[in-house]
């Protein structure tokens, strides 16, 4: 079992245009008043990890020009492409105000043009030379970032653990669902209590690894 | 004749332990004749695209006796392991026989031991030398390994077509959010016989629609 030492806290899009009130993206999104909670949440968990010896990463996403990463205009991803969204640049590809306070505790690591926090950020070199191997994930959105990266990190061998409550589907059933059977195929799903409690004291475990034969998500055994 | 030759068909993990007739997955599943509709459905695609210039792609997922590649300790990857599943030269491992008469026809790319079959194997380097841009998915499974690949091939810049009455999921509404809500966001989604139709392809066999 690995203590916090070995942990990093990924903050995956804590930028405006996912989290501001005004964000034209907020009506691909169910219930926007959930993101401004997530977001209160995510900054308390943010306030107590910067106590502890924990690594903090800040990774935005981050368009080119005119978005040519984006060739499928659909859904949540014509919103962004339509309104010039995340790209470069822009005020609202910026990091919300509130992550301003908490910067000098965390490193910011842009790069990522995609879902995947993996690519282009230079994370993986990060976390291998400080011998990371546990990552727990926040932000923004749960089907797009956080499933991408997720399933990126497992891959790559990291023990990765999502918060529940720290991270937002476009609708509640699709955050429902991802909590409830596709995370557990690659994670350990848990709430940010769980997290907090972990950090008030600094040898305790976040998860175990029972999810094996706990999870109900994991009913086949189908790669 | 020459057409498509800027498309690959990949085939993800069409091996005994997942299609074979008495495969683990056929108990933990709901709806498990939904693999046999899926395989046949595979198979008349595969057999429609010989008059083509379609690139077909076998990309099994193996491990070596013990599963020494695994590290993780939750999440499919430990369930594989635990159930000594996809081993190489177990009959579990192998590929389905109904493609073994096709051998000379695909390209068979190893190396892989997780969800992205562009991770460990030489897939990107193939799909670049050859010119291809556009990707179809078939196989196994929706959540797991066809989703980690059509987001890779996304991030890679291919066009990621998912055949949705070619990949097989743990249950039908999941593959009904899939391909409803999810593969959306990056691919397209379409099934095998309006893809055949749409590029004028003579289909040899109908494909059913499963559930």
């Amino acid at each position: 079992m690995k203590t916090l030492k070995h942990t990093a806290l990924l903050l995956i899009g804590m930028q405006n245009d996912y989290f501001s009130k005004r964000s034209p993206l907020a009506k691909d999104f169910e219930d926007p008043s959930r993101i401004q909670k997530i977001k209160r949440r995510i900054l308390w968990i943010i306030s107590h990890a910067s106590r502890s010896n924990i690594f903090i990463a800040n990774l935005p996403i981050l368009f080119q020009t005119g978005h040519p990463e984006i060739a499928r205009e659909l859904g949540i991803l014509a919103s962004i492409k339509k309104h010039n969204l995340f790209q470069k640049g822009t005020s609202g590809s910026g990091v919300i105000p509130e992550l301003g306070p908490w910067q000098k505790y965390m490193t910011t690591m842009p790069g990522q043009t995609g879902f995947n926090a993996f690519v282009d950020t230079g994370l993986h070199e990060h976390l291998s030379r400080t011998r990371t191997r546990q990552l727990v994930l926040a932000g923004s959105s749960t089907a797009t970032c956080i499933d991408s990266t997720a399933r990126s990190a497992y891959e790559l061998g990291y023990e990765v653990i999502i918060l529940d409550d720290c991270t937002v589907g476009r609708t509640i059933d699709e955050q429902d669902l991802y909590c409830q059977s596709i995370f557990p195929l690659y994670s350990t799903v848990i709430n940010s209590k769980i997290l907090l409690a972990a950090l008030a004291n600094e040898n305790q475990v976040i998860a175990g690894h029972d999810m094996v034969k706990h999870s109900p998500g994991i009913t086949a055994i189908a790669c | 004749m020459s057409q498509l030759s800027n498309t690959a068909i990949l085939l993800i993990g069409l091996q005994n332990d997942h299609f074979g007739p008495n495969c683990a997955l056929r108990s933990s599943i709901e709806s498990p004749e939904r693999i046999d509709l899926v395989k046949s459905n595979i198979l008349s695609f595969i057999q429609s695209l010989l008059e083509t210039d379609v690139s077909i792609v076998n990309l099994p997922i193996l491990f070596r006796e013990g599963h020494p590649e695994i590290t993780q300790e939750i999440g499919i990857l430990a369930a594989i392991k635990q159930n000594g599943l996809f081993v190489e030269g177990t009959t579990g491992g192998c590929v389905i026989e109904e493609l073994l008469p096709l051998e000379n026809e695909m390209m068979t790319l190893p190396g892989r031991t997780g969800f992205n079959t562009f991770v460990d194997t030489q897939l990107n380097e193939y799909l670049t030398e050859n010119n291809i841009r556009q990707i179809l998915l078939a196989g196994a499974s929706t959540a797991v390994c066809i989703d980690s690949t059509a987001r890779s091939g996304y991030e890679l810049g291919f066009d990621v077509v998912v055949l949705k009455d070619c990949t097989i999921s743990r249950t039908p509404a999941e593959q009904d959010m899939y391909c409803q809500s999810i593969f959306p966001i990056y691919a397209s989604v379409t099934n095998s016989g309006e893809w055949l139709q749409s590029h004028g392809i003579k289909s040899t066999t109908g494909s059913t629609e499963h559930a």
